[in-house]
């Protein structure tokens, strides 16, 4: 017999339920594990005149694996995240606001192309799990 | 009757901050229920429809990581590339990635003259949709 940890919502049987959306824990079902969190700063022209540019940030995750993670950005540091990735076009400038990782570092990546605007900072929001992508 | 897993250095039969707890039964934990790798090929110069077929029977929240033919992984339709490399490929379109009750399906561009490989590992959440 299969020993397992399982924990129903109340009013389910732990000893019967099946249906994953009633239990509070089963250990049949991984979770992530929460590793560690917290902001870069990326300095961004939003005037390249026209060309395509990289404004790069970057954290090392400290594992011999590259780790699950997810990321939001204020784009403006105004106080207002959003999920990356952040695409838009909008008459004279093109932007996005992406991450991804790498063996070493999560980067975090402003890319610029227009023709107007301002230097400005996106702060990001990072969170790293201990779980591995297996890629 | 309550199962509780306090951080270090507090009390678990005081502690009111759920942030301050590693595991709190009054608390619904983020279970991944089905996970998967695999890869598909995308033909040089051409954009293509394609379906990971996962099989779960219920629409259910999901993440994709993709590993880039510049070995850069990332989630969804982040791009991975700066002023030292780029990815060849693409996911795009709108929506960028949908989940179904058993695919999840996206749209990817090989801007290469080459075929290219995009490796994936998907994971479905217990967060009903």
């Amino acid at each position: 017999m299969t020993q397992k940890i399982v924990i129903s919502k109340s009013g389910k049987d732990a000893t019967s339920e099946t249906n994953p959306d009633n239990l509070i824990f089963s250990s049949d079902y991984n979770t992530l594990k929460y590793y560690t969190s917290g902001y870069v700063d990326v300095n961004y022209d939003e005037d390249t005149s026209g060309a395509i540019t990289f404004y790069k940030g970057t954290v090392a995750h400290g594992l011999d694996y590259i780790p699950f993670f997810y990321v939001y950005v204020d784009i403006e540091s105004s106080g207002k995240f959003v999920p990356c990735p952040n695409m838009s076009s909008f008459m004279a400038y093109k932007q996005s606001f992406y991450a991804y990782a790498d063996a070493t570092n999560i980067n975090f990546v402003c890319q610029m192309q227009g023709t107007s605007g301002s230097a400005k900072t996106a702060k990001f929001r990072y969170f790293i799990f201990k779980n591995k992508i297996d890629l | 009757m309550k199962i509780k897993v306090s951080k270090s250095g507090y009390n678990a039969l005081t502690e009111s901050n759920v942030n301050n707890y590693i595991f709190h039964s009054d608390y619904n934990t983020f279970k991944i229920v089905k996970s998967g790798t695999g890869s598909f090929t995308v033909t040089a110069s051409s954009s293509e429809e394609k379906t990971i077929t996962h099989n779960y029977g219920t629409r259910v929240g999901f993440m994709v990581f993709f590993k880039h033919p510049n070995n850069r992984i990332t989630y969804m339709n982040n791009a991975v590339d700066d002023a030292s490399s780029s990815s060849s490929l693409w996911i795009w379109t709108t929506p960028p990635i949908s989940n179904t009750t058993n695919t999840i399906n996206l749209k990817v561009m090989n801007t290469s003259g080459t075929n290219e490989t995009l490796y994936y590992q998907y994971y479905l959440f217990e967060i009903p949709l």
